[in-house]
């Protein structure tokens, strides 16, 4: 078998990833393992080596996903976004799975939504917020609740019921915890 | 030139290998990092030498005074090579915060369990390692320290979306967290693959190495959260641990099995493992991890009265070619790294 990076060298490292219930194995020469002398290390040294030799490949759920949404009528096969705050391109989008500065989500917004569900285990942040100074637990609750909101619309839309009733549930739990806060005696100063 | 700061650490015992811990003897250690990014600004793969610059000023200004002691501040862009692979080898940072051109910087606690990495793939990355099964009280730590810093900093974030990454597989949470588990008798028991199959379907990745036999570098697993959308940190957090839990119980019924049936197999492992270390003059860095790995196990099962955890958690550092450069008797073939590691290796196990 030859060697993965330099397709010359008969491979003599065998590497294995398992990520997904799929596991995906690097074979690499000694060259090219001298090549990256942090290989040597301490169980993460190879980890990363991993990292490096899978981001030389393009992001395989980011792009199978952004194929997809070529193909959906809003986006033409070829039809290439440019942010207009960094300029960072959809192709380059597509080719480092990276994007150039944080507007770069809104200009891509077409590409990068669908790609979500492959990538995460929902579509909807429902964790920590930076605390900006001045923010109280109620604008916290309300801009949660909107969020959640918006996001029911569109499952709606989609007429993704599975996804809506999931949904459902949040909003529920959430405005069921923030009565219980409410009930609490001497819990609000 | 070499940095001073870094001139201490490569003989210090690193903060994350514990002599002794909470399931110190099958998990490793436990790690959070968590990505955030100045709002309006490129990410730091897009970004020019003046704007990573400008990034880190404002960074370290508004982390200076969040911890007790003072960080320690290193610039990466100053280091020479080995200055940098001695902060890689301790899992300080990543080679990622290396292609930088300029304003890559560490920041970090004197016991280095603590650190921000400036201008990463992100402009922050805060990370936390605490030795053994510590992923709440790592979390903890962290969340503490990027509070603070959220106060003074203008953070990207999206209410549907949650952080805004340079990379999308980290929005959300933005938070990666990570154990990593050292496996020996599954590995021995060649159950490994049927202990680690299916944890892709509850959105954990497992990172590991288990090629044909002898090519297992140190049977170490990093099981870590794949998603960081759609679920609160505390419920990432959650979910690995119970996962984490399950994995350390096999590998404890894996290792009473060998001890009950399969003694003189798992001495004979054991044994020869402890041979090569004590008697080889050449050393390969995977030969001297799998053996260290095998040794420790036995430390682990009380099987030598004669070698401490200490000396073991040591080891596993110091055989690096970086902390051999540093630490090691200087090679009497130059060049010739195994033989110093060899060399390191026999002193450190016969000294008590
Ligand atoms: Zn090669
Ligand atoms: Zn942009």
């Amino acid at each position: 078998m030859l060697c993965n990076m330099c397709g010359k060298n008969e491979a003599t490292i065998h590497i294995e990833e398992i990520s997904d219930g799929e596991s995906k194995t690097i074979h690499l020469c000694g060259e090219c393992m001298a090549k990256h002398p942090q290989l040597g290390g301490v169980g993460v040294s190879p980890f990363n080596l991993a990292e490096i030799v899978f981001n030389l490949a393009k992001k395989p759920s980011l792009e199978k996903d952004a194929k997809k949404s070529d193909d959906a009528p809003e986006a033409a096969p070829d039809e290439v976004i440019v942010c207009p705050s960094c300029s960072w391109t959809s192709r380059e989008l597509k080719s480092t799975g990276l994007l150039g500065c944080p507007d770069c989500y809104r200009a891509f917004a077409k590409v990068i939504e669908p790609a979500l569900t492959a990538m995460h285990r929902g579509t909807v942040h429902t964790g920590k917020r930076p605390r900006t100074i001045g923010m109280t637990a109620d604008d916290e609750f309300k801009i949660r609740l909107s969020a959640l909101r918006r996001e029911l619309n569109e499952t709606i839309k989609a007429e993704n019921y599975e996804q809506s009733a999931i949904i459902r549930d949040r909003i529920a739990e959430l405005t069921g915890a923030r009565d219980r806060i409410a009930a609490a005696p001497g819990d609000l100063s | 030139m070499s940095n001073p700061l870094i001139a201490e650490l490569p003989a210090q015992p690193v903060g994350w290998l514990a002599d002794s811990g909470p399931d110190e003897d099958i998990a490793i250690s436990s790690r959070i990092r968590l990505a955030r990014n100045l709002a309006g600004r490129p990410f730091p793969v897009h970004a020019t030498d003046e704007e990573l610059s400008a990034v880190a000023d404002r960074v370290i200004t508004a982390a200076a005074g969040i911890t007790e002691k003072p960080w320690w501040r290193i610039d990466i862009c100053e280091l020479d090579g080995t200055d940098r692979m001695i902060l890689f080898e301790r899992r300080l940072v990543s080679r990622e915060l290396f292609k930088r051109p300029a304003g890559a910087h560490l920041l970090m606690e004197p016991d280095e369990q603590t650190g921000i990495m400036v201008n990463e793939e992100d402009h922050i990355r805060l990370q936390s390692l605490l030795p053994g099964l510590q992923l709440a009280e790592a979390y903890e730590k962290i969340d503490r320290v990027d509070c603070v810093l959220a106060e003074k900093l203008d953070i990207a974030y999206d209410d549907k979306l949650g952080f805004l990454t340079s990379c999308p597989t980290n929005l959300g949470t933005a938070m990666r967290a990570s154990v990593m588990l050292h496996l020996p008798a599954l590995v021995l028991e060649n159950r490994i693959a049927g202990a680690v199959q299916g944890i892709g379907q509850l959105g954990l990745t497992v990172r590991g190495i288990f090629g044909e036999g002898s090519d297992n570098r140190g049977n170490l697993f990093q099981i870590s959260n794949q998603s960081t959308l759609g679920e609160s940190e505390p419920e990432i957090i959650d979910r690995l641990g119970r996962v984490i839990a399950k994995l350390i119980d096999h590998e404890k019924n894996a290792r009473r099995r060998l001890l009950d049936s399969r003694m003189n197999f798992l001495l004979d492992k054991i044994g020869r493992a402890y041979g090569c270390l004590r008697n080889a003059y050449i050393l390969s860095a995977g030969e001297a991890l799998n053996a260290l790995s095998l040794l420790r196990l036995g430390v682990d099962l009380k099987m030598f009265d004669h070698v401490s955890i200490h000396t073991v958690n040591n080891l596993f550092v110091r055989i690096n070619p970086a902390h051999l450069s540093k630490l090691g008797p200087p090679a009497t073939d130059p060049g010739n790294i195994d033989a110093a590691r060899a060399t390191l290796v026999r002193t450190m196990l016969r000294e008590k």
